[in-house]
């Protein structure tokens, strides 16, 4: 059958230079190059019987194990890149069935990809996931707010039947309560830190179930910084994190990540 | 702590979610579309956390099981050839005493 393309990153063929010794997709094969023009694709050989599309579908739907493995194969590679080069990570499982028709995606998207490679030279990713006590959080809550404790006055003087089920709608305010409070603290963070970075964008929390942390993630977002900041931005989220950890706050950076995030344009 | 980049449940969602839904998206010619990146890195996240968790327990059996693991193999055979010389140091031993008797 012949050969497929798998397609790990483009990279601006100005920088390039001899690529390291990188192990492919199959465990076997060697990273290489192709370039069209002012880009260079970095990618490896497979062989078309083994990497065929039924192939790919069937693995990724039914096959976890490998498909942890391979993720974490592509994301290795891309990362060893970002460390020599400025790249632009391609999505899992990009695969070409000729060197031409690899060739013409590059040069169709030439003028869009060197925009990129201008907003990413010389800056990083990096990612900060902001946790929160919850149960610590509620306590501070229904101390400190008027509304809450005035509520609980007037519920105090009211029978035992009454008191129940209007103990259960103070409760419901006291989360209502939460959330916001946790809102405006964290967008309060990432404000501040937006000062120091070129861009930040909030991304969707992760449920628990997706973590598995017991913590709740109450913020996650990633910035692109230039990487002469990167210290005083680091310094910035430690300090917070040192300030808020008694309240029940954690913040956690981390980074440089390949731009994922900074490198979308619209095909 | 802050600055951290190391193997833990969020690193492993990071990667799966930057990896199977971010990164640039141009046509290739095959490209594998993954649907519920959700329910993907769960099932992911629960072979990895039940990986960690038997090795916690001691239930990594399979790690010393040489039909399952080729490491195993050497793990075992140095195990034998510590019994071996064990054993051959009792049964000198033994042999001393009788000829000393």
């Amino acid at each position: 059958m012949g050969e497929l393309l798998y397609l790990y990153a483009c990279v601006p063929s100005k920088e390039m230079t001899t690529l390291p010794d990188l192990t492919g997709f199959d465990g076997e094969g060697k990273l290489h190059t192709i370039q069209a023009g002012a880009i260079t694709a970095v990618i490896c050989s497979l062989n078309a019987e083994d990497y065929n599309e039924d192939v790919l579908k069937d693995k990724v739907e039914n096959d976890m194990q490998w498909l942890q493995e391979k993720a974490f194969h592509h994301h290795e590679t891309v990362l060893a890149l970002s460390k020599l080069y400025t790249v632009i990570p391609l999505k899992f499982s990009t695969i070409y069935k000729s060197e031409d028709s690899l060739k013409q995606t590059l040069t169709e998207n030439g003028s869009k990809m060197n925009d990129i490679f201008d907003l990413l030279t010389g800056n990083e990713e990096w990612n900060l996931k902001i946790y929160c006590d919850d149960q610590m959080l509620k306590e501070q809550i229904s101390k400190s707010n008027p509304v809450i404790e005035q509520k609980r006055q007037e519920i105090s003087q009211l029978s035992k039947g009454k008191q129940f089920f209007e103990l259960k709608k103070l409760d419901k305010l006291v989360e209502t309560e939460l959330e916001e409070e946790k809102n405006r603290v964290s967008e309060r963070v990432h404000e501040a830190l937006k000062k120091l970075v070129l861009k930040g964008n909030v991304k969707r929390t992760w449920s628990s179930e997706v973590t598995g942390a017991d913590k709740k993630m109450t913020w996650n977002s990633v910035y692109l910084i230039s990487k002469e900041d990167v210290e005083r931005f680091l310094e910035e989220v430690q300090s917070y994190d040192q300030e808020m950890k008694e309240t029940g706050w954690q913040l956690e950076a981390s980074g440089p990540w390949p731009a994922y995030h900074f490198s979308s344009f619209q095909t | 702590m802050a600055v951290e980049h190391n193997m833990q449940s969020s690193t492993i969602v990071d990667v799966l979610e930057k990896v199977l839904d971010k990164g640039v998206v141009i046509a290739g010619d095959i490209t594998v579309g993954i649907a519920d990146i959700e329910l993907i890195t769960i099932k992911i996240r629960l072979i990895v956390a039940s990986v960690d968790k038997a090795k916690e327990i001691g239930l990594d059996w399979w790690e010393s099981d040489p039909y399952l693991s080729s490491k195993a193999i050497d793990h075992n055979t140095k195990a034998i050839e510590q019994e071996n010389k064990e054993l051959r140091e009792r049964l000198q031993a033994l042999e001393n005493k009788l000829e000393t008797k």
